[in-house]
């Protein structure tokens, strides 16, 4: 990577000019007309809808605007396809990785970048290691490019994916990249996530990077400069050092944000004289977790806690029926449940929300309708033929599409939908299931705060109506907020149970003290 | 925010590629008609409806498989062995063989389902397999010839005329197209055929028993083919080797291009049906017009491509698996 900058440090290095795209029935970008300079790192925040990833689609050549210009390096830009637009040196990291994890580290590193190592039509593909590994090793990244990408975890798996939008410029010989960043630390614990922002920002030296994040701590903290954007319309500019996270989420919602986000007035008291719904003993798996014992109360808010890694997860899927612990016993409502499957959780009225909502939580090409009535097809049906009750069913969808404010036609095909819609389709295909257990595993991650939002509300509400939730999650804040008791896990055991009263919650620091 | 967010909402206009495959079936049906005003009588449509049942009650079996995203290869060497043993027992059962033959088709669906689920085969290795198997039993138990059937009264089971001057096997047929759609439309079980094809673990994970629909599918279709073999076999009057096999290939063609991608999850009985009255009058039609088979096979081919382009909207799919 050349050092070498270029003369004049505060022009404009890039430029959007009343840029404009329409997809039918919404309006993605209202011209937009944005610029970044040499060395900035420009924040952009937005609710979901707000356009951003469609902005930095434009940008990155993945779609055309239908009018307006961009400028890079002073010259008029416009890039038929992605590809085009890596030779340009603007280069994005998805959302969604766009990594190939049955690739090795080295052939995603090139990916549709090959024929740079083509010799007589073949790869020469100890070149490439080679090439790989001195980038790697420039970019003090502790990675083996001969090794099989799906080896490495999400965290690593998105500094490559960084690391590979600067091998990309750098083999076109464009010395400062334009790097789009679309919530590359959406999936990431608190402590990973500043290991990549340390590692992104240390960057920043050589590149300019556009940096999308749904965290407003994060864009504060991270950015020069903070772009807002609603309904595809650039509301605001500000820097961080001349305003607060409130000022963005005015701009942002066009509201004040309120007082108390996870409703900690309405958290039930005296939870202990509640009834135990489940009981947790001595559960053990080598290597996952180990002797964990717990109960959980009618109504309560259980918080779990624990760095990646800590078996928080496992623990999850476990009380599921996914998978089996060598030792230890769970008793549901009284029932002690052997060999547990997902079916017999699911006949005693447990729900689980996974983590990984695209591959475990909804059916993209199938309706709204159909993912909402899918936990509770069992209970619509009737005579020995399982006919459903189709006007029962619509009911129900017609109430949970009201309930959770799913805002979308429940013929909608759920590929169609934003992610906060989608998870609330998610979470509401449960909660209008008679159930007596929901697992929340990181509910809220990746979605908008306005989701958020009504997210929380709904399970303070479910809760309310004597639903017992274990929730999982590695946003701290969210935990603290929202249990009545939180246990804290580390290397697979309980390292603590912290209560959370409403009016003594723990705070952050005193967690992490925990789990670390 | 994800990539998918500012996907476009999907247009509700009914789009262009639905009305192809129809202007395609009148365009055929015109094409045929006006060069042979006869293709068009009464009794052709008859016999162009007896012709299609044995394919079309196979593949409404095979359409419930590929909704959810399995496949059976074996479909073709089910019709033979099941049609063998229905054949073999009317001597001793007289018509009611025709019940062996669908339990005996019933079976091997089971087996299938059996061999997918506790074996965790994919059902496209394990279902050739199981082909083998059965077109070499088949072969075996027949002495490599065919038998004969003399049983008038299993003859008419296809041939007769309960309704005057329908043949019995188009209402056979009609019933168990019926029999699919309120299946697919009404039951839970149609309901968890979509939602598998449309993702096993979120299914799964939302207490779908899989294992126990992918079973239940396999032995419903194995029963329809069962159904299927032991009526060729009266169609045929006789049991011969391998006399399902031309079914194997052409039962998935006309699901796949009926509108179920091989993926599952969507499509329908209906476009199934579509899919074969298309292929139907296109063999009818091109016996009438006199051409040899290798011509006809050719034409088939390109009518498939041509049908399973228009079917279906697959313009957001990356690639076809």
């Amino acid at each position: 990577m050349n050092d070498v900058k270029e003369s004049s440090e505060n022009s404009v290095y890039f430029e959007t000019v009343d840029v404009d795209k329409k997809y039918p029935g919404v309006h993605a970008v209202n011209k937009i007309s944005l610029k970044v300079r040499m060395n900035e790192i420009l924040g952009i925040a937005g609710e979901n809808g707000a356009g951003k990833s469609t902005l930095l689609k434009l940008i990155s050549g993945v779609e055309s605007p239908d009018s307006g210009e961009m400028f890079l390096r002073g010259q008029k830009y416009n890039p038929p396809n992605f590809r085009e637009a890596n030779i340009f040196g603007v280069s994005m990291v998805f959302q969604e990785q766009n990594l190939i994890p049955n690739l090795y580290v080295y052939e995603n590193i090139f990916l549709s970048h090959e024929e740079q190592f083509k010799r007589f039509g073949f790869l020469n593909r100890s070149r490439m290691i080679a090439e790989a590994s001195k980038y790697l090793k420039s970019f003090d990244i502790d990675v083996d490019p001969a090794k099989s990408m799906s080896m490495y975890s999400f965290q690593e798996r998105q500094m490559l994916e960084i690391t590979r939008a600067f091998v990309i410029a750098d083999m076109y010989g464009i010395e400062t990249p334009l790097i789009l960043l679309d919530e590359p630390t959406a999936g990431l614990p608190d402590e990973e996530r500043d290991i990549l922002l340390k590692k992104i920002r240390s960057f920043s030296a050589h590149g300019v990077l556009i940096f999308v994040s749904h965290r407003l701590s994060e864009l504060m903290n991270f950015c020069d400069r903070i772009a807002i954007l609603k309904d595809g319309q650039l509301v605001g500019e500000l820097t961080p050092e001349t305003s607060t996270e409130r000022d963005i989420h005015s701009l942002m919602v066009g509201r004040e944000l309120s007082a108390d986000l996870y409703r900690v007035k309405e958290q039930k008291e005296d939870i202990d004289q509640e009834d135990v719904v489940m009981k947790v003993e001595g559960l053990t798996t080598k290597g996952e977790y180990e002797s964990i014992s717990f109960e959980l109360r009618k109504g309560e808010i259980l918080g779990i806690g624990g760095i990646l890694g800590s078996g928080k997860k496992e623990l999850g899927e476990l009380l599921f029926g996914i998978g089996k612990p060598d030792e230890g016993k769970i008793t549901i409502l009284g029932n002690t449940v052997c060999n547990a499957t997902i079916n017999k959780m699911a006949k005693l009225g447990i729900g689980y929300v996974p983590a990984d909502r695209k591959l475990y939580g909804i059916i993209n090409v199938l309706s709204v309708a159909w993912n909402l009535s899918l936990p509770s097809l069992k209970t619509l049906r009737y005579g020995i033929l399982g006919i459903l009750n189709s006007r029962k069913e619509n009911e129900l969808i017609e109430t949970a599409m009201s309930t959770f404010r799913v805002k979308a036609s429940k013929r909608d095909i759920c590929y169609s939908l934003s992610g906060g819609n989608q998870q609330k389709v998610v979470i509401a295909k449960w909660m209008i299931k008679n159930l007596s257990i929901l697992i929340l595993d990181n509910p809220t991650r990746g979605i908008d705060v306005g989701a958020k939002e009504e997210i929380y509300s709904f399970i303070r509400q479910m809760s309310k109506n004597g639903l017992s939730i274990i929730l999982i999650s590695d946003d701290l804040l969210e935990l603290i907020g929202l249990s009545s008791r939180m246990i804290i896990m580390k290397d697979g055991k309980i390292s603590k149970i912290v209560s959370a009263n409403p009016d003594s919650k723990p705070t952050e620091e005193e967690l992490v003290r925990e789990m670390v | 925010m994800g990539v998918v967010e500012s996907m476009p909402r999907k247009t509700r206009n009914i789009p262009l590629s639905k009305l192809l495959t129809p202007a395609l079936l009148i365009a055929m049906l015109l094409f045929f008609g006006v060069q042979y005003p006869t293709f068009l009588a009464g009794s052709s449509i008859m016999n162009l409806l007896r012709q299609m049942s044995i394919r079309v009650i196979a593949a409404m079996g095979m359409s419930m498989i590929i909704l959810m995203g399995s496949i059976d290869v074996s479909v073709g060497a089910t019709l033979t062995f099941s049609g063998t043993i229905a054949a073999l027992s009317i001597p001793l059962l007289g018509w009611s063989a025709i019940f062996l033959g669908i339990i005996t088709g019933s079976v091997i669906g089971l087996s299938n389902g059996f061999i997918a689920t506790r074996l965790k085969i994919p059902t496209f290795l394990s279902t050739i397999a199981v082909m083998g198997i059965l077109n070499g039993a088949s072969a075996l138990i027949l002495k490599g010839s065919p038998f004969n059937i003399t049983s008038k009264i299993y003859l008419d089971i296809t041939k007769g005329h309960l309704i005057p001057n329908v043949s019995n096997i188009i209402p056979i047929s009609i019933s168990v197209i019926l029999i699919t759609i309120f299946i697919l439309r009404k039951t839970m079980f149609g309901r968890s055929l979509y939602l598998i094809g449309g993702d096993a673990y979120v299914s799964q994970y939302a207490g779908i028993n899989v294992p126990l629909v992918q079973i239940l599918a396999f032995t419903i279709h194995g029963t329809f083919a069962g159904l299927a073999g032991s009526l060729q076999a009266s169609v045929l009057e006789a049991a011969c080797p391998f006399m399902g096999d031309p079914y194997t290939l052409s039962v998935i063609a006309v699901v796949v291009m009926g509108g179920i991608p091989l993926s599952g999850g969507k499509g329908g009985a209906l476009g199934t049906v579509l899919g074969t009255v298309l292929i139907t009058i296109l063999a009818s039609g091109m016996n009438f017009m006199g051409v040899t088979p290798e011509v006809r096979d050719v034409a088939m081919g390109f009518l498939i491509i041509l049908g399973a382009s228009t079917t279906q909207d697959r313009s957001r799919e990356i690639s076809i698996k």
